[in-house]
């Protein structure tokens, strides 16, 4: 029942009167109020629509079509990201985009326009099929080769629910390994994945091959494994390979069943082998959000030939990920241990050569911390998005029940990340090469954002990046940054860095 | 537990004990270990153990909910021995200091709160409630008189030797006759021969008056009438039944002559998530008209046949006995199967996954591994109920659900947790009997159960679908009285809970609230999670109705029951 309002504006003058006199201003008792009114009753809920639910229509953010017994569901989808890059840093200005790989100019660009068919079939599989036009490849892959427009492969998988619990997907996605990497860029809170999960632990694009995953209830457990026979380092430009690649997770603390404060902990492995027959392909190259190659897998040996560094037998990583949500806050972070045993082979002989054998090892982490303040003065309720959920299959309920708090808000986050490495062209076999001896690779980022949500179909991201590689340009670490490249004369060696700043406006249908 | 409160009743009520005209004596006030059926002294029929009590508390006089979640902790807990027995507490009570409260427990298979109280808490299982009689045959057709204490499991064992059947009869082998009256149950054989109450021929009644009454069906007696239907479905709240007569049908030729037990023919129907499901609720709604057609023609063919000439005359059998839809999540939808199923005497062939194997202990890893990986359940159900044609055995057909989480409970107890069954049914209109079904709104709730469930990221056990008629049901808290239609229940398993979860008792009361606006009504017999608004637009009439009637036959409302209260408040 509301409150009289006559009696709220006498005990409103009496507050102000004790405010404003004293104590003694209350002394007297107030006048009395006057009778409340009579309480309605509650007014009579409408009896529920039972006409049958539409073949076409929008729901959920989600447009839909469908026939009358549900066989098929189709649920067309598009995403276009409006990206301004610049950078800056020591030679930024002077150095060619065919030298950075990445045009470092300030320029605005579709970094991606992406349409999407996600649909249901008898409503028990899913699948989805995306197409990506990609404006700067070396983002999305692991290639120096920022300086292109592609048009690419996704997403393409069907995948069969035995339930929540159980499913069997198959077909291009990405891979189950790392939280980050199984997060959607549109949910991050920077722009791009950090430099050492993208740059290093997993390097790539979406991977082929079949996985078993599922969850038990709450998803206080989930589990996500399978065999992978190829992986993009480019988009589109499948490397064939064969992988074992899995992914688990625990949460051991949940506030409650939707679990919107929780505490994750997971690990990740993959394991796999590469045979120079199938694998002449450059290791992968270590890059910024932006698209600059800071670690490139070819280097120029004594006799001043250019050599590749390709990927040779065992491959593994395995490592760990932790994650704290609280309201309005979050925190998360992953390290994991890589090691990729290479061989060096001469340009243009790639396919044949083997000059020596190598391993690159280190280890690649981050820590990021993000605060949604409106939720954290309860302003608003809208959930953060879900993180290392992706992909999810689309599935939409038609029936009208009460929707969810929708995804608003603003975010700020700050990261750091490291990847810490060592290159060794010949420690398992071959001649040692004076020029190479063993290589650190150092690389700290440290990033912020902010990023305004209005729903989860449109958000504007400020972002910005500093990419710190200490003794760049010294044989104590081998990465570069724009003014210690090879080409930039003279190398500036007092400040390896390079920042990258962004802004994007993404548009999710 | 006030130990006080218990002295002051039995010294209270001692000289009344002591003039008790049946042996042995009556118990001292004694605390249920945990399950009644622990204390009960007829043991299981299958030999099994009672089971340990759960772990967590449970010791002293606490009393559990079927559920595992209601529990109370009563200042009392007294085993009647006989009717008479009974007949003197009353008179005790009535001379007792202060106000006490009653409350009435048969098997405690209750899965609210409705067999619990916080004051007295009489259980009806001693040996002079567990008595059963040989079935009979009058005028009327084949019937059988038992105690009210009697549990189903060992009323089959010796009414089915004489081929006999109850017509109606709920799923677990431990619940009492008189628990099972209390709550007028629904099973799969209410599509064709209606709810447990409507076979029910007469019971005996101590009213807290300490008279006892004999009410029968169809007795002309406005008393009886009155008592027949608040009694059937009134969970205990007007008095204590003490024996129950109710018809049988027969479930093989040559029936009431002692043979071989029948066994159970199952047809199942497959109907994929993609299903239409108009369809599938007209084909159910036709099959309960032409099943039941086809029993008022067998209870027809008992009427008339006179007794003791030796002579046994033609019994019909129903094609069918019981019809259901059994249903489970598969992927993001339901998947159902038709159950038609009807007595025989074919040579076993069982049901695939051991859904109706009579240990249940496949059925009761899937209960127990539901509270923590629903899709292991799903896969139990969707490839051990396949489509197809198959024999079981009776009592593991008949009793399914109480053998399966009989044996989970206990394997969850010896695990060292309890294992929490939580059911919600619903009645969802489908128009008059005789006319074409209106399958939308019982559709429209299908939907919104999977949408509200996928909202809440909950994934409900086995969802049932049946179709009840209103023919015979005269229950007053009935919640299909006067109202056909399809009854939809809900099953979820959970673990260790002192209140159901929240977004459970969120989506059972968002279903009710559902339930209600599309002109049905939550059933009162199973947990109820329900805002009192939608309570008091569904059942307030008929909570009206019995006030009346409770006002009239316990004035000073010495049965209480946790369920009731809760429920009636609103």
């Amino acid at each position: 029942m509301m409150p009289n309002p006559r009696a709220r504006l006498c005990s409103l003058l009496v507050g102000m009167a004790a405010f404003a006199e004293g104590p003694s201003a209350i002394a007297a008792p107030a006048a009395p109020a006057a009778p409340a009114a009579p309480a309605r009753p509650a007014p009579e809920p409408r009896p529920i629509d039972l006409r049958p639910l539409p073949l076409v229509g929008v729901k959920d953010g989600i447009v839909y079509l469908r026939d009358p017994l549900d066989i098929l569901r189709l649920y067309p989808q598009a995403q276009v990201d409006l990206d301004a890059h610049g950078s800056i840093g020591p030679h930024v200005d002077s150095v060619p985009a065919s030298e950075a790989g990445v045009d470092l100019a300030p320029r605005l660009f579709v970094r991606r326009a992406r349409l999407e068919l996600a649909g249901e079939a008898f409503l028990r599989s899913t699948f989805d099929v995306g197409l990506d036009l990609a404006a700067n490849p070396a983002i999305d892959g692991s290639r120096v080769d920022g300086n292109r427009t592609v048009v690419a492969l996704a997403n393409a998988w069907g995948e069969l629910e035995a339930g929540r619990g159980l499913r069997l997907m198959g077909g291009v996605f990405p891979a189950p390994f790392s939280l980050e990497n199984r997060t959607a860029t549109s949910d991050l809170a920077m722009m791009e994945r950090n430099i050492a999960i993208r740059g290093f632990v997993v390097p790539g694009g979406p991977v082929l091959g079949a996985a078993i995953g599922g969850s038990s209830r709450r998803e206080i457990v989930t589990w996500n494994a399978g065999v992978f026979s190829s992986e993009t380092q480019s988009p589109g430009d499948f490397v064939p390979y064969f992988d074992g690649i899995g992914r688990f997770t625990w949460r051991p603390w949940t506030s409650d069943d939707a679990g919107t404060e929780r505490l994750q902990i997971g690990a990740s492995f993959r394991v796999g082998s590469r045979d120079q027959r199938d694998a002449d392909d450059d290791a992968p190259a270590i890059n910024t959000g932006q698209g600059f190659a800071m670690w490139r897998p070819t280097r120029v040996d004594a006799f001043g030939r250019t050599l590749h560094i390709i990927p040779s037998s065992t491959q593994w990583a395995a490592g760990g990920e932790a994650s704290l949500l609280l309201r309005g806050w979050g925190f998360r972070g992953e390290l994991y241990y890589v090691s990729r045993n290479t061989h060096e082979a001469v340009d243009g002989l790639q396919a044949v050569d083997v000059e020596r054998d190598g391993n690159l090892h280190g280890i690649g982490w981050y820590f990021e911390a993000s605060w949604w303040p409106l939720q954290w003065f309860h302003i608003i309720d809208g959930p953060p998005p879900e993180l290392g959920e992706y992909p999810q299959p689309t599935h939409l309920e038609l029936a009208k029940v009460a929707p969810k708090p929708d995804l608003e808000g603003l975010e700020f986050a700050l990261l750091v990340a490291g990847v810490h490495a060592q290159y060794d062209a010949s420690s398992r076999g071959g001649v040692a090469d004076p020029t190479a001896p063993p290589s650190p690779i150092e690389i700290v980022q440290l990033g912020a954002a902010l990023s305004f949500w209005r729903t989860r179909n449109v958000r504007i991201t400020l972002s910005g990046s500093g990419y710190w590689a200490p003794h760049s340009g010294e044989p104590g670490n081998v990465a570069v940054v724009p003014g210690t490249l090879p080409s930039s004369m003279p190398p500036n060696l007092s400040t390896p860095l390079l920042v990258e700043l962004g802004a994007r406006t993404t548009f999710l249908f | 537990m006030s130990t006080l409160s218990r002295r002051d009743l039995l010294v209270g009520t001692a000289s009344a004990f002591g003039a008790a005209s049946c042996a042995p004596a009556i118990p001292d006030a004694m605390c249920a270990p945990y399950y009644v059926t622990a204390i009960c002294p007829a043991p299981s029929s299958d030999g099994a153990a009672a089971p340990a009590p759960p772990p967590g508390g449970t010791s002293g006089c606490e009393l559990f909910a079927y559920d595992e979640i209601e529990r109370a902790s009563p200042n009392a807990v007294i085993h009647p021995a006989c009717e008479a027995e009974l007949v003197d507490f009353f008179a005790a009570l009535a001379r007792a200091p202060g106000a006490r409260t009653v409350t009435v427990r048969g098997g405690g298979l209750s899965l609210d709160s409705q067999s619990l109280g916080k004051d007295i808490v009489l259980i009806i299982d001693q040996k002079d409630f567990c008595r059963i009689e040989r079935p009979g045959r009058d005028k009327d057709g084949f019937y059988m008189t038992v105690g009210a204490g009697a549990r189903w499991w060992d009323v089959i064992a010796i009414c089915a030797r004489f081929g006999l059947m109850p017509p109606s009869l709920q799923t677990g082998g431990d619940a009492t006759v008189g628990g099972t009256l209390s709550a007028d149950c629904v099973s799969r054989m209410s599509a064709i021969v209606g709810k447990e109450g409507s076979h029910v021929r007469n019971f005996r009644i101590v009213l807290p008056s300490g008279e006892v009454v004999s009410v029968s069906r169809g007795s002309g007696d406005i008393r009886q009438q009155e008592l027949y239907s608040a009694v059937i479905g009134g969970f205990g709240y007007l008095g204590v039944v003490t024996e129950v007569t109710f018809d049988l049908i027969a479930a093989r030729d040559n029936a009431n002559v002692r043979g071989p037990e029948p066994r159970v023919f199952t047809r199942a129907t497959r109907y994929p998530a993609t299903c239409d499901w108009d369809a599938v609720f007209r084909s159910l709604q036709s099959r309960s008209r032409e099943g039941r057609l086809s029993y008022m023609k067998q209870k027809a063919s008992y009427h008339g046949s006179s007794l003791g000439d030796g002579s046994t005359p033609p019994v019909a059998t129903p094609e069918w006995s019981a019809l259901s839809v059994a249903c489970f999540l598969t992927g993001y939808s339901l998947e159902a199967n038709l159950l038609e199923q009807r007595y025989t005497l074919d040579p076993l062939r069982p049901t695939p996954g051991g859904i109706y194997a009579r240990d249940g202990s496949i059925n009761a890893f899937a209960e127990r591994v539901d509270s923590f990986w629903p899709t292991a359940a799903e896969l139990v159900l969707d490839f051990g109920w396949p489509q197809g044609e198959f024999v079981d055995d009776l009592f593991g057909w008949a009793f399914f659900f109480g053998n399966s989480t009989k044996r989970a409970k206990a394997d969850a107890h010896a695990l060292g947790y309890r294992l929490n069954c939580i059911q919600q049914s619903f009645v969802l209109p489908s128009g008059p009997e005789n006319h074409p079904p209106d399958t939308r709104p019982a559709q429209r709730f299908i939907e919104l159960v999977l949408a509200r469930s996928h909202a809440a990221d909950l994934r409900p056990g086995p969802i049932d679908f049946l179709y009840v008629g209103d023919d015979d049901d005269t229950s007053v808290m009935s919640a299909s009285r006067g109202l056909p239609g399809f009854v939809i229940t809900l099953a979820f398993a959970d673990r260790d809970r002192t209140t159901l979860r929240p977004p459970i008792d969120e989506l059972l009361r968002a279903l009710s609230s559902d339930c209600r606006l599309l002109g049905g009504r939550v059933h009162l017999v199973k947990n109820v999670a329900a805002d009192r608004g939608d309570l008091r637009a569904m059942h307030g009439d008929a909570a009206k109705r019995f006030r009346e009637l409770k006002a009239k036959y316990d004035p000073g409302g010495v049965f209480r029951n946790d369920f009731f209260s809760r429920v009636f408040e609103a």
